[in-house]
């Protein structure tokens, strides 16, 4: 009977705690929006679960959460904590991007710059609430709009918040086609949401192959901090637009990324267990994150209306909020606000070129923080 | 007296095993006496800020320059650079083709039926 009233003791109805129950509940919810409203359902599921699997309470004396040294969880959690998946997810992401349109117009690359001031303006929010430098850059990196990105760089200047960082990129994430519309709406007027552009000229071979190799070479010189992010994303791309590594390309773009994908988000949502994650620090992260965005949106916007006082083929500035580097949702959104308006305007194909060159933004401004950080 | 108030906290969590480098951590940032512009000016958010938003445009720009230079720079060294060809433009089989290949593998199904057969 001993036995039985002591393994009892070691069950998680046992041990549950409210805050166990309440990080539950919200994988749970995770689980539902990717499943019912179809939220980035490829992120939200696998953290979802992870949430729920991390938030089961274990005996102290056993191996098995995240943070238990030797659990396989733990050895799961080391591609996050080091940095090791997010690489691997640029890979992919540089295999599966096309970058012709960003090509074809260039001016559009600013915007995508323009959209990183979110991060910037947020790191001195979370400063002025008391984080230290390493942390409020960590937490700022939330407006680049980039999982990967936000991941990397939590793991190395504050892993103490890299599960509250990651759950809050990747919720705002999901929750791009929400935020990002009123933003829109409010700061154009409804003559600027119908402004038609111009075709995307037609981009040859040789410029989508030789772009990789110098766009590499530009941000690893100016911010050797991205090498690896921005190292894998331009890797990726030269082996999709070389056509002769095909099989490579689509290895990187399918099953490698699905895998990594699968891995990070279901570690991720493990190490958000209650007792690390249930603090005050992780509500001023979630509104600091929401902030961010609503800062990265309203800067892209904003910088493609001061762009059209001097350009004479407009830009419509619903696409500056593409550079929010959330792809390809946020580009998916300035498409589907100037449908509104007019439904004839195809505005999807324009905004993909500041959402890539968000991509690449929010890498270097990773590396720059990086940088500036430790050094 | 900050610094006072500050270290007792940071020994009282390291003094105990159970708590992490973490709490640690998150004991000397919520001990952190700074907020507000005062914290910002302390850890010279201005000039971080300022400094990453320059390095940012700067790279883009530098791309954005690059990617409007390259059909130029293209066509200026057009004459040297050598054709590229895709590997998804080789051409298509042709009839000629399709019948080679199928004469090779009847070819080969005949050989393998007379090779079962052998004594």
């Amino acid at each position: 009977m001993d036995i039985l009233f002591d393994f009892l003791k070691t069950t998680g109805f046992y041990q549950m705690t409210p805050g166990n129950l309440a990080m539950i509940a919200i994988g749970l919810l995770f689980i539902a929006l990717a499943i019912i409203k179809d939220y980035e359902p490829l992120l939200l599921l696998p953290i979802g679960f992870g949430t729920i699997v991390g938030n089961i309470p274990s005996i102290e004396s056993m191996a098995l959460g995240v943070y238990d040294q030797g659990s396989v969880l733990s050895y799961l959690y080391f591609g996050v904590s080091q940095g090791i998946f997010p690489p691997l997810i640029f890979l992919g992401i540089g295999a599966m991007t096309d970058f012709s349109t960003m090509l074809s117009n260039p001016k559009l690359v600013m915007l995508g710059a323009a959209a990183q001031a979110g991060i910037f303006l947020t790191l001195l929010g979370a400063l002025a609430m008391g984080f230290s430098p390493e942390e409020a850059a960590a937490i700022g990196i939330i407006g680049g709009a980039d999982g990967p990105t936000a991941i990397f760089l939590a793991s190395k200047l504050a892993p103490h918040l890299l599960g509250a960082i990651a759950i809050a990129a990747y919720s705002y994430m999901a929750l791009v086609p929400v935020i990002q519309p009123p933003i829109m709406r409010l700061l154009t007027t409804r003559k600027e949401r119908l402004i038609r552009m111009k075709p995307p000229r037609q981009v040859t071979r040789h410029e989508r192959i030789l772009f990789p190799i110098a766009g590499f070479l530009i941000c690893a010189m100016i911010a050797p901090g991205s090498l690896s992010l921005i190292g894998m994303l331009f890797l990726g791309n030269l082996l999709k637009e070389s056509t002769v590594t095909e099989r490579l390309a689509n290895t990187a773009r399918n099953a490698m990324i699905d895998i990594v994908t699968i891995l990070l988000g279901f570690s991720v949502g493990a190490s958000t267990d209650a007792q690390q994650f249930l603090t005050r620090q992780s509500l001023m992260i979630f509104g600091l994150g929401a902030a961010s965005f609503a800062i990265a949106t309203a800067a892209g916007v904003l910088f493609a209306k001061l762009m059209n006082l001097f350009l004479t083929d407009k830009i419509n500035p619903l696409i500056g909020a593409a550079g929010v580097s959330a792809v390809p949702d946020s580009a998916r959104v300035a498409q589907m606000v100037g449908q509104k308006e007019d439904p004839h305007n195809l505005l999807l194909m324009h905004a993909m070129a500041p959402n890539v060159a968000g991509v690449i933004g929010s890498a270097v401004a990773a590396g720059v923080l990086w940088s500036v950080m430790v050094g | 007296m900050y610094l006072y108030a500050l270290i007792p906290s940071v020994f009282e969590t390291v003094s105990d095993p159970a708590t992490s480098a973490a709490a640690t951590i998150a004991a000397v940032a919520s001990a952190s006496p700074l907020r507000g512009w005062e914290a910002i000016r302390a850890a010279d958010g201005i000039g971080i800020c300022v400094t990453g938003t320059v390095i940012v445009f700067v790279a883009l720009t530098a791309i954005s320059l690059f990617i409007a230079l390259l059909p130029h720079l293209l066509a200026a060294l057009g004459p040297w650079l050598p054709e590229i060809h895709s590997h998804h433009d080789q051409p298509l089989p042709t009839a000629s083709d399709s019948s080679a290949e199928q004469t090779r593998r009847l070819a080969a199904t005949v050989a393998w039926a007379r090779h079962q057969q052998r004594p």
